[in-house]
């Protein structure tokens, strides 16, 4: 993100007017809110992004996440999926304890790298206090690190991405992309029916990406394109919410899109459910009503026994979208029962439809939580 | 083999009460050495299975210097992790107040659950039923800084529940907990047989007043088998101020620190044992002597010497078969009394140890039988090859009663007195690996030539003791006298060994008598301080438990309080070892304490030395440290700090018995400036002129409310603890002796049985030339008296010896203490009486005996 | 005076599987001065008697008088009483005791009834000159020669004035010279102190020392005869 964007950007030049009155009424809200959520700020509208500020960490809002995810390709032509997640949970907005090892947030870091060609899928997760500096997300500068994994801006501006495991890890630069996209309505998305339940949300797609991602100790220079989804405010399952799926494509005729879909008790896809479609023509919003997702394939996970959807059909009468989304590899579930107890499936997708009655293709990250039973939101 | 059954086996089943006797002595001296092993492995063990149940995985630990680390430093730690999981810990002991109000102690763990579940294995429970918690959800429960989990065994044993609040102490403040959950009894929740509570790392920072501070990281390797390498890389990369060490190192640190206390415990151990050979010796002797004429029998028969020699070692490896087969359950039962004696000392000076000793294992059948037979069959040697050279022809001499009276050759008094110049020169040789070894040889040469003198000391009282003992008991006492002159060669051994065992016990008495009154005379010179307090959980210099800044306050505000000197200490790494590093504030001692010195001599000089500590790189060492590490004042010792190696000045050593490890003290400023601001473990009190001390603790308690758990003595309560303790140390010791005497007197008691089964013939002829029973009884008893009276002259004055090297060599190389040679007389005389008594006693059933054999028969029926 | 009154004395040992009698209705009667042998092979209960004349054993059956004491009357103690009063001991082993003195062995049986010291030692004295063993006085039994520990104990035997010297084979241990000087002391003592003596032996060179001879066989007297061949006592035994 360059500082210049905060100024050329259509959507932030919109909103600006807006987001000082945010501001101001944010701190009204902040008040009211503390009863509500102990101390912790709840996103609310109208809420009006602003480069800077909102690149870093948030410590105010209880939940907040980074998640970077792309389409890598290796000079031999072999494609990889990488996914680097940087969660901080709130736990207790001010401890008692004096102790630097009192836990305010939590730092949940997770990696996956898909290897298309070999049709392997690997990851790791990293669970941290903010102790003596072993995690943390600063709020003054953009600088996330769980330990020696961390994400940094270099002296260009560009994004420095690190995590290296035991069998999978990258080490990527991410130039700037294309225009921040905020997701929701007077950027809040709201997340269930309780008001509390809202984060605010936007994506940085197309992000020009190099480096090398390491496999199965085996190093590739790469290059491709990232996409990163930055959420943060206050999230969780409410009664009757199963869990959701969030796709997350780019399409080769430019377009990005973002579908969210909560799966409720009363309905696999809940009002809660929204998408994003960027294109040249702007922003659009899509309510619920608006799109369906359909799964088409399941797999099942053999080790949590587990039924995913790898196989979507996305459709959109009003945007005349019709786009079928298949997982590269079935097998790209993150399992970490011992670390944070959350099992999701995350991974790249390929893309393959039409859109305005011109058949087109794109690949994708499809997150899919719920499915494993257990917990699925790290703030419950 | 049908021979021994017919010969020996038959020979001992009617001997009933000899054979007894001698298994009896056997068993109680393999017993008393089994005792104290188990003992004190339980000591060390139990300080070592804690560590062990604690550390997991763990392969190494970074520690610090101090107590402790600044936790800082960790953030420069973070290339650990290419070695593997690396998870910091607090550790301590905490208080448990249960609902009937009685407190139990446990052991605390604080970890990061995150990181450490990977290094140690925690099964939760955290409602009714077993859950495997991800270590999220695990550390959720634990994140409340009044979080607990508690172990499955502990909550049942108190009928706890999840949910339920439970009040510990930690340091000197009690606060209420909340059990979040319970782990089930797998990895560290065996600590302490389950006496352990698991807390979040910053719960137990706070809780144990340590904030800022990490007691140490644990390091689980990602490949043990590389654990040399990754120690050495690890020692290189480490900052100054943090080392490397594997977690077993603390085991044998402590292992060292508590060796000199064991290693004595063990040497008097072996007394018992030693008793108890001596009884075989007696056994197979005396055996061999009454049935010469068998043997000779056997031997026209056709029996080779081998055979013969075969069949009395048998008699012996029988005895001793059965003998260390009891021991081993006489050990078990002795161990438990023996842990409960020394418990005491261990807890109060050294560690807190589990109080429970080892259950029985091969290793104890292994002591048993691996010291019991052999040392067995050694004893029974010398008579067994005596046997072998019985001529065929001793069957047919018929009697040969009339022994050839005993000769008072050169060798009874040359090889005495060998022995005492060998013992004096052993004396004067150093320690050897910090145990007094060459100290035990010159014991063990005293007291050999004592054994070796005894023969001597009997040919003199029979030469000597006919007319006082015509005297004092009548013609009964000249029989008794001319009896033992005439038995020499046979009670030699048994004296000696009564002797021998009382030997140790006048040197012990004479020790500890010496060591109390220095510790008096100490204790009232030194604590001169009208209040002395510490936290609650505070039970010894091992348990880092600090004061509140709170408790601090309110002493040093008390209008009656003239000066309160803070005292901090904790164990050091020092010469392989541990010792103790405290730091006070030396002005105040020097304006109100009262320390001996050692050197400079002289209060004044003394005083001056404390205040050149002041602003500078000095300090000052108890006696034991100097004697230990071989230093004086005018040296410079170099002690590693969190800044690395500084080096110190000593200025002065003084007298401290209060611990065995050696301290090292600087003054408040100094050790700020080095290892940080030091927090209280003790706090040493001054009263203003005409405050009442009993009042002021009275205002102090309840002014610290019932929150903080502080104790506070008065200058007369801690004096009573000081000795307390003192003298449950020794409690041990005399237990010992205690049974090595009973094991002596017990072999009195048989060899007078068998002197007198033997002179039947000559009983009988007193009787008819006139002798009643009461008169023969009487001689009996004589015979036996005289022979303990022979044991405690020959014991007391050797014991006197014996105590010199006690105290002047064991105890300065061992302990490095400065003990003041007192005899105590009262002791002695008392004791003598007593052995007197107990020996007369012992000869109550052989005169028994005696007076019942029938008159006609052994006289005429030849 | 009569010292010793047996009638019909008999004597049951119960100590193995069956019980043995020893002595199977015996009567004598020795006045003062009497010197009697009892002579028997072995087994025919010259011992047991020899025991019970000796008080060191009561009867079974029969009455049995030491001077004016019934032995059936009296206790363990009594009896031992009645023997370190009253009778003297020597026996074919001397059993002298190894552990004392000729000097203390003398006067032993003085001190164990009580006696004074001095008195005792004197008299040890005077007896060790008569039987020439006063330079042996203050040595070790097993330094002296069998005729020498014999004459010892026969000093032991009358140190404290007994009416009945019970000797047990007094010479059975010695060689022909040494056994004629003990029969010829114990000759003298019986003439010059009227010292009444019961004496067991085999031999009947021994036997012929007494004046009357009972000859014993399966418990029972067999037959006494009187014989006057008693030896003059001759200067030689002292030597």
């Amino acid at each position: 993100m360059r500082i210049p964007q905060v100024q050329s950007g259509r959507v932030w030049r919109v909103l600006w007017p807006v987001a000082l009155l945010a501001v101001l009424l944010a701190g009204g809200a902040r008040l009211s809110s503390r009863a509500a959520d102990e101390e912790w700020r709840v996103a609310q509208p109208p809420y009006a992004f602003e480069a800077v500020r909102d690149r870093v960490s948030h410590p105010d809002y209880r939940v907040e996440w980074w998640s970077y995810h792309g389409r890598l390709t290796a000079k031999d032509g072999r494609t990889f999926g990488y996914q680097l997640k940087f969660i901080r949970v709130g736990v207790n907005f001010k401890p008692e304890n004096p102790s630097r090892w009192a836990v305010r947030d939590l730092y949940v870091t997770q990696l996956a790298v898909t290897d298309v060609n070999g049709q392997q899928f690997r990851h790791a997760e990293r669970i941290n206090r903010a102790g003596v500096s072993w995690a943390g997300a600063e709020a003054e500068r953009f600088h996330l690190w769980n330990e020696d994994w961390d994400a940094t801006e270099n002296a260009t501006g560009e994004q420095v991405l690190r995590a290296l495991a035991d069998d999978c890890g990258l080490e990527l630069t991410l130039a700037s992309g294309g225009e921040p996209i905020s997701h929701g309505a007077d950027g809040v998305v709201q997340k269930g029916v309780l008001p509390v339940n809202a984060t605010h949300f936007y994506s940085q797609t197309r992000l020009p990406t190099r480096g090398a991602i390491t496999f199965n100790q085996q190093q590739f220079e790469v290059s491709g394109t990232s996409w990163l989804d930055h959420e943060f405010g206050t999230t969780f399952l409410e009664n009757g919410q199963r869990g959701w799926d969030q796709l997350a494509l780019q399409l080769d005729d430019g377009t990005d899109l973002l579908l969210y879909q909560s799966r409720n008790d009363d309905s696999p896809h809940g009002l809660e459910s929204f998408a994003t479609l960027t294109a040249d023509s702007g922003n659009t919003s899509l309510a619920a009503e608006e799109f369906t997702l359909t799964p088409l394939t399941q797999w099942n996970s053999p080790a949590s026994g587990a039924q995913y959807p790898v196989m979507w059909r996305a459709q959109s009468p009003g945007q005349n979208l019709d786009l079928t989304i298949r997982a590269v590899v079935a097998e790209q579930e993150l399992r970490a029962g011992e670390t944070t107890g959350l099992t999701v499936w995350s991974g790249l997708v390929e893309v393959s439809g039409t859109r305005q009655g011109r058949a087109v293709r794109g690949w994708g990250w499809l997150e899919m939580t719920g499915y494993a039973g257990g917990e699925m939101l790290l703030a419950n | 083999m049908r021979l021994f059954r017919q010969f020996i086996w038959r020979h001992l089943a009617q001997e009933k009460l000899r054979s007894c006797a001698t298994v009896l002595g056997i068993a109680l001296g393999v017993a008393v050495v089994l005792a104290i092993q188990m003992t004190n492995a339980s000591s060390v063990r139990g300080f070592e299975k804690a560590i062990e149940t604690v550390a997991g995985k763990t392969s190494l630990e970074i520690v610090g210097a101090g107590a402790g680390f600044d936790e800082l430093l960790i953030k420069d730690l973070g290339w650990l992790r290419t070695y593997g999981q690396v998870s910091p810990v607090i550790e301590g002991d905490a208080e448990i107040t249960l609902a009937d109000k009685r407190s139990e102690s446990l052991r605390v763990l604080g970890v990061d659950i995150l990181r450490d579940r990977s290094l140690r294995d925690y099964q939760l429970r955290a409602n009714a039923e077993t859950q495997t918690a991800s270590a999220r959800q695990f550390l959720q429960l634990l994140s409340d800084a009044r979080s607990v989990i508690l172990t499955e065994k502990f909550t049942r044993k108190h009928k706890l529940n999840i949910g339920q609040t439970v009040e510990l102490t930690f340091a000197d403040k009690a606060e209420p907990y909340t059990v979040r959950g319970v782990l089930k009894d797998e990895g560290p929740a065996r600590t302490m047989d389950g006496n352990f509570a698991l807390l979040d790392l910053a719960s137990a920072q706070w809780a144990f007043h340590r904030l800022g501070r990490i007691d140490r990281l644990d390091v689980r390797l990602k490949d043990a088998a590389q654990l040399a390498a990754a120690e050495r890389a690890i020692a290189e990369r480490l900052p100054a101020g943090l080392r490397v060490q594997r977690p077993a190192r603390r085991g044998s640190q402590v292992e060292k620190m508590l060796a000199a206390f064991h290693f004595n415990l063990t040497a008097l151990s072996y007394i018992a044992l030693l008793v108890g050979l001596f009884l075989i010796y007696n056994t197979v002797s005396i055996s061999v002597i009454t049935r010469r004429a068998e043997i000779g029998t056997l031997r026209a028969l056709g029996a080779t010497r081998g055979t013969v020699l075969a069949l009395f070692l048998a008699e012996a490896l029988a005895l001793a078969v059965i003998g260390c087969s009891l021991g081993l359950l006489f050990g078990r039962v002795l161990s438990f009394g023996a842990v409960k004696l020394t418990a005491t000392t261990v807890n109060a000076l050294y560690i807190a140890a589990a109080a429970e000793p080892p259950p029985l294992a091969w290793q104890h059948v292994w002591i048993a039988f691996g010291l019991g037979l052999p040392l067995s069959l050694l004893a029974a040697a010398v008579p067994a090859l005596e046997a072998a050279r019985v001529a065929p022809t001793a069957a047919m001499r018929g009697s040969d009663h009339l022994i050839s009276r005993f000769r008072l050759r050169a060798r009874y008094v040359v090889l005495p007195l060998c022995l005492l110049a060998a013992a004096w020169w052993f004396a004067r040789q150093p320690a050897v690996n910090g145990l007094p070894a060459f100290g035990y040889a010159s014991a063990l040469a005293i007291v050999f030539g004592a054994a070796f003198l005894v023969p001597a000391v009997l040919f003199a009282l029979g030469r000597l003791g006919d007319k006082p003992l015509f005297r004092l008991f009548k013609i009964e006492g000249r029989l008794a006298n001319a009896n033992l002159a005439g038995a020499i060669p046979r009670i030699s051994i048994s004296v000696a060994a009564l002797a021998v065992s009382l030997s140790m016990m006048t040197a012990i008495a004479v020790m500890i008598g010496s060591f109390r009154e220095t510790v008096v005379y100490w204790v009232n010179q030194t604590l001169v301080a009208d209040l002395y307090l510490r936290p609650a959980t505070r039970h010894n210099v091992a348990t880092d438990a600090v004061f509140s800044p709170e408790v601090e306050r309110i002493v040093s505000a008390h209008p009656a309080v003239a000066a309160a000197d803070r005292f901090r200490n904790f164990d050091i790494a020092y010469g392989g070892g541990l010792v103790t590093l405290g730091t006070g504030e030396f002005a105040k001692q020097e304006a109100h304490g009262h320390l001996l010195f050692k050197a400079p001599t002289g209060a004044e000089a003394g005083k001056a030395a404390i205040r050149s500590c002041i602003g500078q790189d000095a300090v000052i060492v108890s006696e034991s440290f100097a004697l230990k590490y071989a230093t004086q004042v005018g040296d410079v010792i170099s002690l590693t700090t969190p800044q690395g190696d500084r080096t110190f000045r000593i200025a002065a050593v003084y007298y401290d018995y209060s611990s065995d490890r050696g301290i090292i003290v600087m003054d408040r400023g100094t050790f700020t400036k080095y290892f940080g601001e030091p927090q209280a473990t003790s706090l040493t009190v001054y009263l203003r002129p005409g405050a009442d001390a009993d009042a002021v603790r009275e205002d102090l308690l309840r002014q610290f409310g019932s929150n903080y758990r502080v104790l506070i003595y008065t200058n007369a309560s801690i004096r009573q603890e000081v000795l307390r303790i003192f003298d449950s140390t020794f409690a041990i010791t005399y237990a010992l002796e205690v049974i090595a005497i009973f094991v002596a007197i017990l072999g009195v008691a048989t060899t007078l049985l068998t002197l007198i089964l033997e002179r039947k013939r000559e009983i009988a002829v007193l009787r008819l030339v006139g002798a009643d029973r009461r008169q023969v009884r009487k001689m009996v008893v004589i015979e036996a008296g005289l022979m303990g009276a022979v044991s405690q002259s020959v014991g007391a004055g050797v014991g006197l010896l014996l105590s010199l090297v006690l105290i002047y060599v064991i105890n300065v190389q061992s302990f490095g203490w400065t003990i003041q040679f007192r005899v105590p007389w009262g002791f002695l005389a008392q004791s003598s009486l007593l052995i007197l008594l107990a020996t007369a006693l012992s000869g109550l059933y052989p005169a028994r005996r005696a007076s019942q054999l029938q008159t006609a028969e052994e006289v005429v029926e030849e | 005076m009569i010292i010793l009154s047996v009638e019909d004395v008999r004597k049951t040992y119960v100590g193995g599987e069956t019980p043995v009698e020893a002595v199977r209705g015996v009567s004598l009667s020795l006045a003062a001065g009497d010197f009697v042998a009892l002579m028997g092979p072995s087994g025919c209960g010259k011992s047991s008697l020899l025991h019970l004349c000796g008080a060191m054993d009561r009867p079974t059956a029969g009455r049995l008088r030491i001077e004016t004491a019934d032995l059936a009357q009296l206790n363990d103690d009594q009896l031992t009483k009645l023997r370190r009063e009253r009778i003297g001991f020597v026996f074919q082993f001397f059993n002298l005791l190894p552990t004392l003195t000729v000097r203390e062995n003398i006067t032993l049986p003085v001190l164990l009834a009580g006696g004074d010291v001095t008195a005792a030692e004197r008299r040890a004295g005077e007896l060790a000159e008569r039987v020439g063993l006063t330079h042996r006085l203050r040595h070790y039994p097993q330094q002296l020669s069998g005729g020498e520990m014999q004459r010892a104990a026969m000093a032991r035997a009358i140190i404290h004035e007994p009416a009945l010297l019970i000797a047990d084979e007094p010479t059975g241990n010695l060689d022909s010279e040494n056994g004629a000087r003990v029969l010829n002391l114990l000759g003298e003592l019986n003439r010059e102190l009227q010292l009444t003596i019961l004496l067991a032996t085999h031999g009947a060179e021994t036997a012929a020392a007494a004046q009357r001879i009972i000859r014993m066989r399966d418990g029972k007297i067999a037959s006494v005869e009187t014989t006057s061949a008693i030896e003059e006592p001759t200067p030689r035994a002292f030597v």
